[in-house]
């Protein structure tokens, strides 16, 4: 039962890859712009940059292209950089490293410092904790991330220099040393995320503090902090899940503002070079990359939503 | 302190109506929370940066995949700085465009300056031990100009012929001219003129050139900042470079840039953006560094479009501005009034010394000759975009103050990653800017019947009669004469609006010192920069 | 004598706090919109009043600008802008968002699964790079187009709106009154407008408040990557990226714009909340 489930989930999450695969593809080769102009300068002659376009085989139609591209990428070959010839691979993985290390740190911290809050917030519902975080909460979201991001800088890395004020993740070499380079973007990216989940999360947790289900366990002699997290937690949680998975798309490709701040070198800011560059192969590849994870991301929150609540088992 | 800041937390919880019971749950509370705090505290106290002994340059352009130290591909000015620390040319210039001695040691040419000759160093090594000599130079020019190859530099040396680029000897070179040249050493120097070894191919001068420059690449790869690049213990001139390696990074956001000066994580910051020199000016940390006039900014219009057809209009936008008030609001005092032609006021090639104010009145008596008045205002659209710092600003500043003499501007600001493509030379009336460049350089390029950027639309026989003269003119004095009649021309008459010059500011961390900004920003001197 | 609690001002003080706090704030922001242009000190795009960059005081409430343009001014001229993108570029998407969203939670079987994956896609595509998709193959002529932007934001969350609202359909499709109106032979659009809507109207409120919220945040980090709102448009999000520089030397410049932004943003929040708490209090009452 569970297991028809799984890979019917499975199977849907390969074909919206597959779909998203197409829309970027065709949204990249449609995009205009002339990639000549931009690799070879504006003062280029015109027969050196048609040279350079017959070179790239740009005349072929898009579905022949789409398909190549595609056999090739199930292989693992994402063809060449358009701009420097090299693979797109070797262009790729070295971001793709340094986001998943603040993607992950990020991550770590946001989990638990939003589920601390929320449960704060819903246990003192309406009373000073719940108003102050709900407070911060408000504050948080109102600000953008690079005012953020500046103002930490400005206060913790020039007034009171603890850490340092670009990322230069390539630099740090022991595990301490990367955390304490990537202290000051995964807080903003953290805020940047918390604020959503904390109110949904205490949004939820109230509500499901007051169901029946919590006053029989209440009533059963249950301890407090076991019934919040053992037996509510779990049912406030699962509509949060969509709205994790959604922060890791986010912390994917939507940073290249926290990435343009702090000079950190990320798949957001790859990403928007290559759009300036108009690199199809790199923004294939890396918006490709992203989608991948989110679809991966939703599958797991899927996933964990069915084994958290039995009732969805069967439908 | 853990024991004390946990155990308040689980006490306050306690003060929740229902009880608190169970030791598991409390164990697991106390864990998420303290191993928060505990990281915050353990990562305040690592030990801060370590020491640093390369000199940390500081560009402002990323370039991602466009990074490669080719010079005949140079379309990112921290890829050209890094490429000028590996490589040298024949001469160098400086801000003056002044050529001084580099790899040539002397040069001289034949009385109509058709053919030149270049005395060179036999002392210089390449960084792989052989020897550099005249058939490196010839192997470079050569590439330079060959359309295959895609150089912007062959536009520039289109008068240089593949065959009159001769190697007399090891240390001797002839340039053949079709045509007389009499600024050879200035154009021979342009910005991807850096010599590379007879025979070396793209691919390996992507990412492993071998250069006769004062530094190496180490591990050279576009996807990883900082890029480092190390003393080269055998550079020819002895005693140099000071600095024992150099690492190049990539700071795009002001602010950033600004902080990282003020907390000393950068020694050498290549241009600081405007707005953000207020917050630099008074800190003792940094010294501010100013070059002379620098790169301009140009609105060019079409002179055979409509309205711009009429010199009377063209005459009445360059009236309008108020260009001390750009100079002052955009650029913030580092900045230079412009002449509407490409050599500022007070040059050695400019008409005038000085530009005379705004005048309104003026203005608007010219828009009425050409019929345009209160019933029937002028109308015009200006496409621009943040192309270079401070663009946008000095566009709505030329809106607010045409709108005194009842021009309507319509300002139409797209993303600066399309503008060269999309915008720029497709509309009748188009922001523009252009690097500093000697006058040869910078009337041709832009401004005569076969410019390669026609900007303005401008064809005029007289104009390139001044300019072709003043190319092959040997006298130094007659040629500044041409060149002035040419840019009163086109201050008058021409299509192009200048009004200011932007200063290059460079900063420097107080304990650095050997580094002065050149007035082209694709260049710069490292060799004698150090920091303590 | 009037009946304890049916008085205008009992019945007042009884809704919910948060939805008065939200109005209360809310008010003053309608007014500068509607009213600002004509009390402002100084014109939005008017350069040189004061010295660049000087920090707030005198004649400048909040400072002035790179251009010495009046921040006070720009702020109050801003406020329509910010309103009327805010709200209607998220009213657009909640309503297309949501009327999908309900329609595949009712109907289930091909429609629901064909259009899920697409808004699927559509979310797994990281939106900055959606953002930069649209504005660059829409060409310069339309940069700064207010109806560009709406679309941009459109694109962005409607798909996540349609997630959200489909989770609330498919629950409330289960329910009684849903399956005796089918049963009832009710068209699927009449159900979804008499039958669905009022019960997932508190959740849609909700989005569509704390969205509104996010929108200018949104529009304000396009425009700091140069593809939103373009100069000199006085809008706040885009003001506080032009003046980011000024952090170190007149930090007004930023707080005003960010401070008016976080207002409306908890404004909004506020009044969404307090609605979704009457209607929830409506329900249980009837």
């Amino acid at each position: 039962m569970a297991s028809q489930l799984i890979l019917q989930r499975l199977g849907l999450a390969l074909l919206t890859l597959l779909g998203v695969s197409m829309f970027i593809f065709w949204t990249t080769e449609v995009l205009p712009g002339d990639i000549a102009s931009r690799v070879l300068g504006r003062q280029a002659t015109e027969e050196a940059k048609q040279a350079f376009r017959d070179e790239l085989n740009l005349e072929r139609p898009v579905y022949e292209r789409y398909g190549l591209w595609l056999t090739d990428a199930l292989r693992g070959d994402f063809g060449k950089s358009l701009v420097s010839g090299r693979p797109v691979v070797d262009a790729v993985l070295p971001r793709l490293h340094n986001t998943l290390i603040l993607a992950g740190y990020a991550f770590i911290i946001y989990v638990p410092v939003s589920l601390l809050l929320a449960i704060i917030a819903a246990l003192y519902r309406d009373r000073t904790p719940d108003i102050v975080v709900s407070l911060f909460n408000l504050l948080g979201l109102a600000l953008p991330e690079f005012v953020l991001g500046t103002l930490l800088i400005y206060v913790f890395a020039v007034q009171y220099p603890l850490f340092p004020v670009m990322s230069m993740i390539h630099k740090a070499e022991t595990l301490a040393q990367i955390l304490h380079v990537t202290t000051l973007p995964a807080l903003t990216l953290m805020t940047a995320m918390a604020v959503y989940s904390i109110r949904m999360l205490r949004d939820n947790l109230i509500e499901v503090l007051q169901s029946d289900y919590i006053l029989m366990c209440t009533m059963k002699g249950l301890g407090r902090v076991r019934i919040v997290i053992l037996h509510a937690l779990p049912n406030a949680a699962i509509p949060a899940l969509n709205t994790m998975a959604l922060n890791l798309t986010y912390l994917i490709g939507g940073v290249v503002v926290v990435e343009q701040v702090f000079a950190y070198q990320g798949l957001g800011s790859l990403l928007v070079e290559s759009v300036f560059l108009r690199d199809a192969p790199v923004i294939e590849a890396v918006a490709l990359l992203s989608s991948a994870l989110y679809i991966i991301a939703n599958l797991v929150a899927d996933l964990l939503a069915i084994v958290l609540n039995p009732r969805l088992r069967s439908r | 302190m853990l024991k004390y800041v946990c155990p308040s937390i689980a006490r306050t919880i306690e003060l929740a109506p229902l009880h608190w019971n169970g030791c598991m749950p409390q164990l697991l509370r106390t864990f998420a929370f303290c191993h928060i705090i505990t990281f915050a505290i353990a990562l305040v106290h690592l030990p801060g940066a370590t020491a640093a002994q390369c000199l940390r340059y500081a560009g402002v352009e990323t370039g991602g995949e466009l990074l490669n130290l080719d010079p005949i591909l140079q379309n990112a000015t921290q890829n050209s700085i890094m490429v000028g620390v590996v490589f040298n040319r024949l001469m160098v210039l400086d801000s003056d465009f002044e050529v001084s001695p580099e790899l040539a040691k002397s040069w001289s040419s034949n009385t109509d300056a058709t053919q030149w000759t270049f005395h060179l160093r036999d002392d210089v090594r390449w960084h792989d031990g052989t020897l550099f000599t005249a058939a490196d130079v010839v192997y470079t020019y050569r590439r330079l100009i060959d359309p295959t190859l895609g150089s912007e530099a062959a536009a520039t040396l289109a008068f240089l012929n593949p065959d009159g680029i001769i190697a007399v000897d090891d240390t001797t070179l002839r340039f053949d001219l079709d045509a007389p040249v009499s600024e050879l050493p200035l154009l021979i120097t342009t910005k991807n003129t850096w010599i590379v070894q007879n025979g070396a191919g793209p691919e390996q001068l992507r990412l492993t050139p071998i250069g006769t420059g004062p530094f190496t690449p180490v591990d050279f790869n576009p996807a990883q900042e900082p890029f480092l690049f190390e003393r080269n213990p055998d550079y020819w001139e002895a005693g140099l470079p000071l600095s024992p390696c150099i690492e190049f990074v990539a700071i795009q956001e002001a602010t950033t840039m600004a902080a990282a000066l003020m907390s000393g994580e950068v020694d050498i910051a290549q241009q600081v953006d405007f707005s953000i020199l207020p917050a630099l000016e008074h800190n003792r940390q940094v010294e501010l560094t100013a070059t002379g006039p620098a790169t301009s900014v140009v609105l060019a219009a079409w002179v055979d479009t409509p309205p711009f057809d009429d010199v009377r209009v063209r005459q009445a936008l360059k009236k309008v501005i108020d260009r001390q008030v750009m100079v002052e609001t955009a650029l913030l005092g580092y900045g230079v009034i412009g002449d509407d032609n490409p050599m500022p006021p007070g040059s050695r090639y400019s008409w005038r010394d000085t530009v005379p104010g705004p005048d309104v009145e003026g203005a608007k008596a010219l828009l009425a000759q050409a019929g345009y008045n209160e019933a029937n205002p002028l109308a015009i659209e200006l496409y621009t975009s943040e192309y270079i710092p401070g663009a946008t600003l000095l566009a709505q500043i030329f809106k607010e103050q045409a709108a005194a003499a009842g021009i309507r501007v319509t300002l139409i600001i797209g993303p600066a990653s399309d503008y060269w493509d999309n915008v720029w030379l497709k509309h009748p009336f188009v922001g523009s800017g252009w690097l500093m460049r000697s006058p040869g350089e910078a009337l041709t390029i832009a401004y005569r019947s076969n410019a390669q950027a026609p900007e303005t639309h401008w064809f005029r026989e007289d104009f390139d009669a001044l300019v072709e003269a003043a190319i092959r003119e040997p006298d130094v004095a007659t040629r500044r004469a041409l060149y002035q009649k040419a840019a009163r021309i086109l201050s008058q008459e021409g299509g192009a609006i200048i009004p200011v010059f932007q200063q290059i500011v460079a900063a420097v961390r107080s304990g650095c010192s050997g580094y002065e900004p050149h007035v082209q920003l694709s260049r710069a001197d490292l060799r004698k920069a150090v920091c303590d | 004598m009037k009946t304890p609690g049916s008085g205008y001002w009992s019945r007042l003080r009884r809704l919910p706090p948060t939805l008065l706090v939200g109005l209360a704030l809310l008010v003053p922001y309608l007014i500068v919109a509607l009213t600002g242009q004509l009390w402002a000190p100084y014109d939005f795009a008017q350069i040189g009043t004061g010295r660049p960059f000087s920090p707030s005081g005198g004649e400048h409430w909040f400072g002035t600008d790179q251009l010495g343009r009046d921040v006070f001014s720009r702020v109050v001229h801003g406020a329509d802008d910010v309103l009327f993108l805010a709200l209607s570029s998220t009213l657009v998407a909640t309503l297309l968002g949501g009327v999908l969203g309900l329609a595949c939670g009712l109907l289930s079987g091909w429609f629901d699964l064909v259009v899920m994956r697409i808004v699927d896609a559509l979310i797994g595509i990281p939106f900055l790079i959606m953002a930069l998709l649209i504005v660059a193959s829409s060409g310069p002529e339309s940069s700064g187009d207010f109806s560009l932007l709406i679309v941009v934001v459109t694109v962005i969350y409607a798909p996540r709106i349609a997630r959200m609202a489909r989770a609330v359909a498919v629950d409330l499709a289960a329910r009684d009154f849903v399956i005796m109106a089918r049963m009832r032979g009710e068209s699927t659009w009449s159900i979804i407008w008499r039958e669905l809507t009022p019960s997932a109207a508190g959740v849609l409120l909700v989005e569509f408040g704390v969205r509104a919220g996010y929108a200018p945040l949104l529009i304000g980090s396009l425009s700091f990557l140069g593809f939103g709102v373009q100069p000199p448009t006085p809008e706040w999000g885009l003001m506080i990226s032009e003046n980011r520089s000024a952090i170190f030397t007149a930090p007004m410049a930023i707080f005003a714009p960010a401070a008016a932004l976080a207002g409306i943003v908890i404004a909004l929040n506020l009044v969404s909340d307090g609605v979704a708490r009457l209607i929830g209090r409506a329900k249980a009452d009837s």
